[in-house]
């Protein structure tokens, strides 16, 4: 066993690489040939359909606005109270206290996300037996309960990230007469910012691929571009998971295919934005030569 | 002569166990004094306790008073009969420069420039100045003139304790402490280091620790024996040599023992 153990560990990242390999392979054979401009915007002209002039009925357009619209606003709400927590879970929380909402974390982050939805479906419920009788599930409904879905994934990395900062640089800060909150905000926050992007890119991820969720709080198969917060909206997991179940032909499934292979498209293009953003901001903050060396 | 730092019957504990033992030290508005002792002796605590940043590693508790002359004379910088400033002023006038160079990490004009935009509010043409003169003090202007937006990780060892020294300067303190500042140095940046406190000496009260007797030598004004946390001796005339500082620290060593 002893032998093979060196072997195993170098066997394990090898297989990731494969399965990874393997399902995107997999992915382009069955979805490249579907890629067009038609998959995205049916029989409509591509500008009008992203001006919103005319409804795209066959097209995931509307599908591919609805999931960037919702991944942004949950990063919206999710961001500044996960920060905010994280920041006094590092910095400020006493030791018992930070077992408390680490345990709150944790069981958060425990929760299945078809919990979650079912917790936004039984919210909108109980305020349209109270007192908002005209909600209903909507896109906020969704960006609010995904929220609460990645709020631990971004608490847990800005922790994290505050956490491994060497302690000199916090008592070089403070012996120079800074205060604790400039300290955190000035010095500590910008440099754990690759941690904290880390786990931004993580939870905008999650955000993206969750179909649990937005099923049971507002994603509908055809809705059109979203019209607002308090609308019903399309997404791109949602409509993977609807024509997984009820396509009717090979036409069909490969549209399929083509929506999982747009999705994975939109979250590296999401990463890539956030990667640039990162990048640019270290070199403009550390000075030449430390950005390129500093990953 | 007012002395700039008084520190009477002090005693301190981190985290409940006792560090320092009522401690009595004085130093002068000129000079350096030195502060010698074995690993332990409390030395490092004592230097960390003249800008209170004991409290930033550890729940601290003290007795007795420490008042130091701050730029309006003695003032007592822990609670007590009167309140003190608060403690990010006194830690900024209190200047400090640490064993290992720990440039913040920015640009080495950064380095600079933010504790003075951040704590001293100035502008940008007034940091600018400051930045070009005290970096000239340190003698870092010539080598750093054309690269002030370099990351401050790519200068050496020995420039970037000059940096510090520089960054401690600008905020124009009233009392530098330096804990053991050439410790991870080699033999040129210690003895450069050495000539610009030299030099500083004249201006600002200094009060360095030390782990090597020669140096401790080559600097003092006074010189303070630390064991065990308690002081052991001060001269402040006729100051040991080298051979006799070794000879006094491992006695005590023996004694212990």
């Amino acid at each position: 066993m002893k032998r093979l153990l060196p072997w195993l560990i170098r066997l394990a990242p090898l297989l990731l690489v494969a399965v990874c390999a393997i399902l995107l392979v997999f992915l382009l054979q069955q979805g490249l040939g579907s890629l067009s401009p038609t998959l995205l915007f049916g029989n409509v002209p591509p500008l009008q359909a992203i001006l919103g002039k005319a409804p795209v009925w066959e097209g995931l357009w509307p599908a591919c606005a609805g999931t960037f619209c919702l991944v942004l606003l949950t990063q919206a709400l999710a961001l500044l109270p996960g920060l905010g927590c994280g920041i006094y879970l590092a910095e400020y929380a006493s030791p018992k206290k930070a077992a408390t909402i680490s345990l709150a974390m944790d069981i958060l982050a425990g929760t299945p996300s078809i919990v979650m939805g079912l917790f936004g479906f039984t919210l909108i419920v109980c305020l349209r037996q109270s007192f908002l009788p005209n909600a209903n599930t909507s896109l906020l409904l969704s960006a609010a309960c995904l929220s609460l879905l990645v709020l631990p994934v971004i608490v847990s990395s800005c922790c994290e990230a505050l956490r491994a900062l060497p302690r000199d640089l916090r008592i070089t800060a403070l012996a120079l007469g800074l205060k604790k909150r400039t300290v955190v905000t000035r010095i500590l926050l910008p440099q754990a910012s690759q941690g904290l992007a880390a786990g931004l890119i993580l939870a905008l991820a999650r955000s993206a691929e969750d179909t649990a969720v937005i099923m049971l709080t507002g994603a509908v198969a055809n809705a059109g571009l979203p019209a607002g917060l308090w609308d019903k909206f399309e997404a791109l997991p949602f409509a993977i998971y609807y024509t997984a179940g009820e396509y009717q032909n090979a036409q069909d499934l490969t549209r399929g295919f083509g929506a999982a292979l747009l999705l994975l498209l939109l979250s590296i293009l999401l990463v890539l934005i956030a990667h640039v953003l990162e990048r640019r901001y270290l070199r403009q903050r550390q000075g030449t030569h430390a950005a390129g060396c500093s990953r | 002569m007012q002395p700039a730092v008084l520190v009477e019957n002090f005693s301190l504990s981190l985290n409940r166990v006792r560090i320092l033992h009522a401690v009595n030290f004085s130093a002068a508005q000129q000079g350096i004094s030195v502060l010698v002792g074995r690993s332990g002796s409390g030395k490092t605590t004592l230097l960390r306790s003249l800008n209170r940043l004991n409290e930033t590693i550890a729940q601290t508790e003290t007795q007795g008073r420490i008042r130091l002359d701050l730029g309006v004379g003695l003032e007592d910088i822990y609670p007590g009969e009167q309140t003190p400033r608060p403690v990010s002023e006194i830690r900024r006038l209190v200047g400090m420069v640490f064993q290992s160079p720990n440039v913040l990490p920015l640009s080495i004009a950064e380095n600079i420039a933010l504790p003075l935009r951040l704590v001293r509010k100035l502008p940008s043409r007034e940091i600018n100045e400051r930045l070009q003169t005290c970096l000239k003090q340190v003698g870092l202007w010539e080598e750093t003139e054309h690269r002030l937006e370099s990351s401050a990780e790519t200068l050496s060892g020995g420039q970037k304790q000059r940096l510090c020294l520089a960054r401690a300067l600008a905020l124009e303190p009233a009392l530098l402490l330096l804990d053991e500042p050439t410790a991870s140095l080699d033999v040129h940046a210690a003895a450069s280091i050495e000539e610009h406190l030299k030099e500083l000496a004249t201006h600002y009260p200094i009060v360095l620790v030390s782990h090597n007797p020669r140096q401790a030598c080559r600097l003092a004004t006074q010189l303070t024996v630390m064991e065990d946390g308690k002081i052991v001796e001060t001269f402040r005339e006729h100051l040991p040599n080298a051979s006799e500082i070794t000879e006094m620290l491992s006695e005590r060593m023996t004694e212990l023992v």
